[in-house]
């Protein structure tokens, strides 16, 4: 049982399942097999009458026609280090001042830390203790620290395939980042110009706030997403969010486009917000000169909660 | 079989058996198992697909073994939507029995009259 249990959540995860759906399929599937073993059935009656799991994880998920997202090249990076895991999740905390960041999967067993540039990388700290990864920039000098060498460095940091990210918590300056193709439960990003990019991934409750960083997410799941800006601009593209979005804009602009979620709240002040087959079931428009404008082919019912604007049109409809 | 088209028969299935009374996952599985060959790598993902459209719900109710179970329970729109199956699964498996016992119903009768055909395009040749 406990076997069969293990293989398929593996095959959820590989499917990218949000962890709360990789959850409630296992419980369901705990209790089924409970029930079959009260019922005295054999271990191989089990199997044959439940199956094959990575044929059930395809059929449960809706991710099937998506490949995954073109990885970096790890050829173009140094291996710095390499961490043995030994559990089904890691959590993540990076602190970074201006280096840029790509977060990806392997189908290599450790998670490993690349780079690549001529920075002295040894200022950097770098830990793997209780299945965190840590790795901040030097603090010593506080915000002001500036390097020698004015050269670029960039990190590249890889998760095996079948272990999810409890925990992203990703804090920096300037620094822009990519993630793609992995599994979080939690993500809390912070950064002042950095851009954020993720493609084929799912994110569970994700929180983020940035100043002026664009945000661009392409073929994302998300148990739900809070989302702040001053100026920054988000594009999203194929991206189901299972709860609420919550958008929080200045003067930045949103550009929404096969995207669905729960209740959609969106406060901007100047920033234009375009949806295009964008289904919210539920929205709360607030906007001073911004315009709201959401144009869907499908007629499909969405309530409106609250529509508030000063001198911005909105505008719901084909 | 073609899995689409088994996938719809099996989505026929699960409703029918849920029509008549609430039940627990495994007990579905088993209801439908008896009667066709059918894992439940095929009927769980039917399960949740129509519980997320809102054609069932879903409620906990403890069971002799200790841990509670999860109970479906078809809704007003799964009735709906069962019923609008139903007929069109009629309609269309009444057609399909027309056109193939259209020959007589008897296996043996059928085979008879193939072979004489059969032998005729033969001797024609």
């Amino acid at each position: 049982m406990k076997k069969y249990l293990e293989d398929l959540r593996q095959e959820l995860i590989k499917q990218k399942m949000t962890a709360k759906e990789i959850e409630e399929i296992i419980a369901d599937h705990e209790e089924m097999i409970r029930t079959a073993l009260a019922e005295g059935l054999s271990v191989e009656e089990i199997k044959a009458k439940f199956g094959d799991p990575s044929q059930l994880a395809e059929e449960l998920s809706d991710f099937d026609s998506k490949e995954d997202a073109e990885q970096e090249e790890t050829d173009d990076y140094v291996l710095w280090q390499e961490f043995e895991v030994n559990d089904e999740s890691v959590s993540i905390n990076v602190n970074l001042l201006s280096e840029d960041i790509t977060y990806q999967s392997t189908d290599e067993t450790k998670v490993k830390v690349f780079y690549c540039g001529k920075r002295k990388i040894d200022k950097y700290e770098l830990s793997f203790e209780k299945n965190e990864l840590r790795l901040s920039a030097p603090r010593k000098f506080g915000f002001h620290f500036s390097f020698n060498n004015e050269d670029d460095l960039t990190f590249l940091i890889e998760i095996p395939k079948n272990v999810m990210i409890n925990e992203l918590k990703h804090v920096a300056v300037s620094s822009d980042m990519e993630l793609k193709n992995l599994i979080v439960k939690q993500m809390t990003l912070n950064t002042t110009s950095g851009d954020l990019k993720v493609k084929h991934a799912s994110l569970g409750v994700a929180k983020w706030h940035t100043v002026n960083g664009d945000i661009e997410i392409k073929e994302t799941k998300f148990l739900s997403l809070n989302s702040s800006q001053v100026n920054g601009d988000i594009s999203m593209k194929e991206v189901t969010i299972d709860g609420d979005f919550k958008v929080n804009t200045v003067s930045g602009d949103v550009e929404l486009q096969e995207v669905t979620c729960d209740n959609f709240e969106v406060n901007t002040v100047s920033g234009d917000v375009n949806g295009k087959e964008f289904y919210p079931k539920m929205v709360a428009l607030k906007s001073v000169s911004g315009d709201i404008s959401i144009k869907n082919k499908e007629d499909r019912y969405i309530e409106i909660v609250k529509k508030h604007s000063v001198s911005g049109d909105i505008h719901i409809g084909r | 079989m073609n899995a689409q088209f088994k996938r719809g028969i099996i989505e026929l299935c699960v409703l029918s058996v849920l029509v008549e009374k609430d039940m627990y996952g495994y007990l579905i599985i088993n209801k439908l198992s008896d009667f066709i060959d059918v894992n439940e790598n095929t009927i769980y993902p039917i399960l949740r697909r129509l519980t997320k459209e809102d054609y069932f719900e879903t409620y906990l109710e403890e069971s002799n073994e200790g841990a509670p179970r999860k109970y479906y329970k078809m809704t007003e729109k799964g009735f709906i939507f069962y019923l609008q199956l139903r007929e069109e699964w009629d309609s269309f498996i009444g057609g399909v029995y027309q056109i193939i016992n259209q020959g007589g119903k008897k296996n043996e009768e059928i085979f008879r009259r193939f072979k004489t055909r059969i032998n005729q395009t033969k001797d024609d040749s």
